[in-house]
């Protein structure tokens, strides 16, 4: 492809050996956008661990003798419609988001690894049920398939504490019922978001099964080890990390709609897109009380799909630009 | 499975037939079968043939008569429903298709090597090159990291690569597919094997870099005194690369001898459409000269008597109930009922 280059440094002394991850490393480290991304991931996983204690308010502590003001020196993004502290509420939000984010991710890349790489070693009638499956999921429009499920879910949930409570006389409290819609949330985008995963997998496995390099890896006495640590994990991680990263973004924004649509995170548990469905009558009034949770969503969504973009062009040494 | 059909006859070789010496590598009355829902896929049937210390044997042959699937066979890398269920492979002695798969590890890539058919594939695109010529000398030569880079350096800039230093850490894509091909034959030659397989090294090439790069081969196989098995459908290249040929047909060999004789005396009616394809200034008049005409045989039934019946100008009744076994005529030998005695000249 390249012959030119050639005579580039000709003069150095021995190159060092480089491994993918280190190219790679250093491929997104060059990538301003990536470094943004990475950014808002670090500052977004610190927040949701540490908001309660960067804020002297509490999420859900009501002021009703201050509703809806602007930034002021005690409200610095000033209050919404129940005189609730607005940073504090964004800074809760960032721990809904990143903790849907994280378990949303972990659910579907567990799910999507299994299923995909059961699909594509078993072959046969798994494989064919899995695929079935996938299509089914994917026929219907996300949103919609994880609204339906998290109101059926809902009830069910709430049925079965219900139960507990009556069997065992366990209580749970306000905050504790939050809990529960995050367990709602992760269920309903887990299973309308696995299906991705599962398709990516099975088709890589499928596809470097049949490369050649792997057999001629074979043909120079490699181990299995080898092989599959040097050759096969490095070509099928990248995409899926990419998958990942990206999906990450997309799990906390679905969270986002359906809270906005009212069937995610109820009050007064805090998440951004609730946030913003809430004080949609302010519009108005008070643009800063939809615009603030409305700003922050989307930079974070977009820091992820930047970090995601960033590790695709460094993971695949084809798209990186020397 | 007849293990002795299809063996070559007890001939001495005393008569300058083959190379002196004892073989490297002997393969005997080889069977490869494929499990299909066809039915059992006969891809090499009954192959026998010697390969001596030094020489360089073409295996030519139309598509599917089952050359890839014999470097395969002897490299203990067919494909999952493959299998070679009779006959014998030795190498130094020892038979390959009973060695542990331990020992076949240790010989794959350190004594015996193979240079694949398409250079743009069959490295690894996540490595660097660099990484990709140590690797193998990790694994056989015990070498040390350090003193692989240092070995990998010498091989890049010995294959012809330009700059090496500069291109030590670049990925494949940044390669031409002739480069490509260049660091594939890096990597075969890197832990000195004995015997090489090269399954048509040229054929995804341009016609310029494929000179260059059979030269090539060429050169390092002399430099090494390396034996090598020679896949290609292309008689050129048996022409000016290779000291003896064996023709495949069907999974089994119908014509073996010195270039030179197969070529300016092809003996079977195949060898000799193989030929006609290719035109040719030294070509006398009433010589036989046709293509082979009509499709390969269906490997899962194949044909009674001598396989080639069907598309054979020259076939009768005989040829359809008698398979013809190999037999010596002149240097060379040939399977097959009708060839003439070679003129006296
Ligand atoms: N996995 C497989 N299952 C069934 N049959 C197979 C399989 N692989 C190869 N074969 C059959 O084995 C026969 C020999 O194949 P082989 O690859 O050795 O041919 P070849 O002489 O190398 O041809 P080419 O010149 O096209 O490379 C073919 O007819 C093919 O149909
Ligand atoms: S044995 Fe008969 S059919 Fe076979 S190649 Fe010779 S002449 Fe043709
Ligand atoms: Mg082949």
């Amino acid at each position: 492809m390249t012959a030119e280059a050639n005579t580039q440094h000709e003069l150095f002394a021995m190159p060092e050996q480089r491994s993918l991850w280190q190219d790679a490393l250093e491929q997104l480290m060059r990538n301003r956008l990536a470094i943004f991304g990475v950014f808002v991931a670090l500052l977004l996983v610190f927040v949701s661990i540490f908001g309660p204690w960067l804020s002297p308010y509490d999420y859900t502590q009501q002021n009703l003798f201050r509703i809806n003001e602007g930034p002021s020196l005690d409200h610095w993004l000033g209050t919404d419609g129940l005189g609730r502290d607005m940073l504090t509420r964004i800074l809760h939000g960032a721990r809904t988001a990143f903790l849907v984010g994280l378990i949303v991710t972990i659910g579907t890349t567990v799910l999507g690894v299994v299923l995909g790489a059961a699909g594509a070693f078993l072959g046969g009638w798994v494989d064919a049920t899995v695929m079935r499956m996938a299509d089914i999921t994917m026929a219907f429009p996300d949103i919609l398939l994880a609204a339906f499920i998290s109101v059926v879910f809902r009830e069910k949930v709430l049925e079965l504490q219900l139960q507990i409570q009556e069997q065992y006389g366990w209580t749970l409290s306000e905050s504790n019922r939050v809990y529960l819609d995050y367990l709602v949330i992760f269920g309903a985008l887990t299973l309308v978001q696995w299906y991705g995963k599962a398709r990516l997998v099975r088709g890589q496995i499928l596809s470097l099964r049949e490369k050649e390099f792997i057999e001629a890896e074979r043909a120079l006495g490699a181990s299995n080890w080898t092989i599959i640590l040097n050759h096969l994990v490095p070509n099928s991680l990248g995409p899926l990390i990419v998958s990942i990263t990206v999906g990450f973004g997309g799990a906390m924004l679905s969270e986002a709609s359906l809270s906005f649509l009212g069937v995610g995170i109820q009050p007064p548990g805090a998440s951004w897109g609730e946030m913003i469905s809430d004080s949609l009558g302010q519009w108005r009034f008070n643009p800063h009380l939809v615009l603030m949770p409305g700003i922050v969503l989307a930079i974070v969504v977009l820091g992820f799909n930047f970090l995601g973009d960033g590790l695709n062009d460094a993971l695949n040494p084809e798209q990186r630009r020397r | 499975m007849g293990t002795d059909r299809g063996s070559q006859p007890e001939i001495p070789l005393t008569d300058g037939t083959e190379p002196d010496g004892i073989p490297l590598l002997q393969i005997k009355a080889l069977h490869t079968q494929f499990e299909t829902k066809q039915g059992t896929v006969r891809a090499v049937d009954g192959l026998s043939l010697d390969l001596y210390e030094g020489e360089v044997l073409g295996l030519v042959g139309e598509s599917g008569c089952g050359k890839t699937m014999t470097a395969l066979s002897i490299m203990r890398l067919l494909p999952g429903n493959g299998q070679a269920v009779a006959g014998e492979i030795k190498f130094e002695g020892k038979n390959l298709l009973e060695c542990s798969s331990e020992e076949m590890k240790r010989i794959r890539g350190g004594q015996i090597a193979m240079v694949f058919q398409e250079p743009m594939t069959a490295l690894t695109p996540t490595m660097t090159i660099g990484r990709q010529i140590s690797e193998a000398m990790e694994i056989h030569l015990d070498l040390s990291r350090d003193e692989a880079r240092e070995r990998a350096l010498e091989l890049l800039e010995h294959v012809g690569i330009p700059s090496p230093r500069a291109r030590f850490d670049n990925y494949i894509h940044q390669f031409s597919g002739g480069m490509r091909q260049r660091v594939m034959i890096a990597i075969a030659f890197s832990c000195e094997p004995r015997l090489l397989l090269a399954d048509e090294p040229t054929t995804a090439l341009d016609v310029t870099v494929q000179a260059q790069i059979l030269d090539l081969i060429k050169q390092l196989a002399q430099e090494a005194g390396m034996t090598a098995l020679f896949i290609t459908h292309d008689m050129g290249i048996v022409a000016g690369s290779c000291d003896r040929v064996a023709v495949m047909y069907a999974g089994r060999m119908v014509e073996i001898g010195p270039v030179d004789d197969v070529l300016l005396n092809p003996r079977h009616p195949y060898t000799q459409g193989l030929l006609g394809s290719v035109p040719s200034l030294d070509s006398k008049p009433g010589d036989r000269l046709f293509s082979v005409s009509g499709l390969p045989p269906d490997l899962a039934s194949l044909p009674t008597g001598c396989k080639f019946w069907p598309r054979c100008p020259l076939a009768d009744d005989r040829c359809r109930e008698e398979e013809p076994m190999l037999e010596q005529y002149g240097e060379s030998q040939a399977a097959c009922w009708k060839v003439m005695p070679l003129r006296v000249e």
